[in-house]
């Protein structure tokens, strides 16, 4: 048996939908709703399948409903009942999002389909949250202006519409388009809709539709290359990224230099990695860490920017941060690469890495590059 | 052997850092302990200058005297 929620404020379309539904599928059990907020008690009281919800309602519309149900109940497939947008976009919504669109006036017998689709993909584990592309989607197609807090994996970003145009994004230093491709993309979000928009700039000039589809050729980009990355001794942690083409470095000689600060430095070299400060993206490491790499890619440009600008000496031979946990990071700014290590400072002492074992890396990294 | 050569790399480390000792050595396809065992000849050596020059964006000359 299978508990559907129909949301929907047209009392007379919601009974024959119900009717019907439970009349062609004995196997359904079917819950009704007014509006969003009595949607809240049902899925409160009641273990719920799948929701079914128009957008425009009283006291709480279908776009606070998702909003509630991808921070509540992730699991849940949800049936959007609006007007499509372009094919193009419906077609990538449906590869990849969580809920679908339905057109008004229904057709009974697709709407059911569409049930038993959500039903199927909810039971073979395919469901995973709301999609944040769908969800913005169906914002631009109600020509609705608000502004959304989207939260995915202890990140925040900010999504600004106005009459259904998106206009302005915020994430960390990113803003306008480069924003939005980042955060549209993201997975498992959390969506809070405020339902003004508190910035009226418009930043964006390109349509909803182009970034959507701009966001996800990127995300899937990145994915090809981080799928390129191979893993070259599983056991020890090294890697090498098999993108990484620079005729001026010795591939082997830089994994030499990572073995030595591997040997010198034994347990307490917790993750050490190479990248390219162009991009921020790993070349070689143990234990590699991308996210930080990116990180202190930025932090260190930010940081000789600031030097520069304020007239102070630029970064010498490397800087070092004294983390909570006595964890400690320290980063080399090498020319157009940079080499950052995460070390235990319970293990290792600051005297050994410093005279020790950063003179000996250094020496390597430089034969490295040198061919 | 190469005096001159470590000199260069010397002086553009103590005032570019690794940054500077690492581009030097990647313009010049020399490192700093290659270029230790390597002849001061003249025109590798202005070369270095020339490069180690650009790097530090003053004349190496006015920290070689």
């Amino acid at each position: 048996m299978s508990n559907i929620l129909i949301v929907d404020d047209d009392k007379a379309f919601l009974l024959s939908l119900a009717d019907g539904l439970i009349s062609n599928d004995p196997d359904f059990q079917v819950f009704t709703a007014g509006n969003g907020k009595e949607a809240l008690d049902v899925l409160q009281s009641t273990k719920i399948d799948l929701v079914v919800t128009d957008i425009k309602m009283p006291e709480m519309d279908g776009f606070q409903l998702l909003s509630y149900i991808s921070k509540n109940y992730k699991g849940i497939p949800v049936i959007v009942i609006t007007a499509f947008g372009t094919p193009e976009i419906e077609n990538e919504i449906q590869k990849r999002g969580s809920f679908q669109f339905l057109e008004k006036p229904l057709d009974f017998n697709i709407l059911e389909e569409k049930i038993s689709e959500g039903l199927k993909a909810k039971l073979k584990g395919y469901v995973k949250g709301i999609s944040l592309s769908s969800f913005i989607q169906v914002l631009g197609m109600e020509g609705a202006s608000c502004t959304l807090t989207v939260k995915s994996k202890e990140k925040a970003g900010y999504l600004y519409f106005f009459n259904g145009v998106l206009i302005d994004a915020d994430f960390g230093d990113k803003k306008g388009e480069e924003a939005a491709y980042d955060i549209i993309v993201w997975d498992d979000v959390e969506i809070e809709i405020e339902r003004k928009s508190s910035k009226r700039e418009k930043e964006i000039n390109m349509s909803l539709n182009h970034i959507i589809m701009e966001a996800h050729r990127r995300m899937d980009e990145n994915k090809n290359k981080q799928d390129d990355r191979i893993v070259l001794e599983n056991n020890t942690g090294h890697f090498l990224n098999s993108q990484f083409k620079e005729e001026n470095m010795n591939i082997k000689k830089l994994q030499d230099a990572i073995k030595i600060l591997k040997d010198d430095l034994g347990d307490g070299l917790l993750a050490t990695d190479v990248w390219m400060s162009t991009d921020g993206q790993p070349i070689a490491g143990y234990n590699s860490q991308p996210k930080a790499c990116a990180l202190f890619n930025r932090i260190t440009l930010q940081m000789n920017r600031t030097l520069k600008d304020s007239g102070f000496p630029l970064l010498g031979q490397y800087y070092l941060l004294d983390l909570a946990d006595k964890k400690r990071v320290i980063i080399l700014p090498l020319g157009d690469y940079m080499w950052g290590m995460l070390i235990d400072g319970t293990i290792t002492p600051l005297g050994l890495i410093l005279n020790i074992a950063l003179p000996k890396v250094i020496d390597a990294f430089e034969s490295a590059i040198t061919g | 052997m190469g005096a001159r050569l470590e000199k260069i790399f010397s002086v553009v480390e103590e005032k570019a850092g690794n940054n500077g000792r690492i581009k030097l050595a990647q313009l010049t396809k020399v490192s700093k302990a290659h270029a230790k065992e390597m002849n001061d000849d003249p025109e590798v050596v202005a070369n270095f200058k020339r490069i180690a020059s650009e790097i530090l964006g003053k004349n190496i000359d006015e920290f070689l005297r």
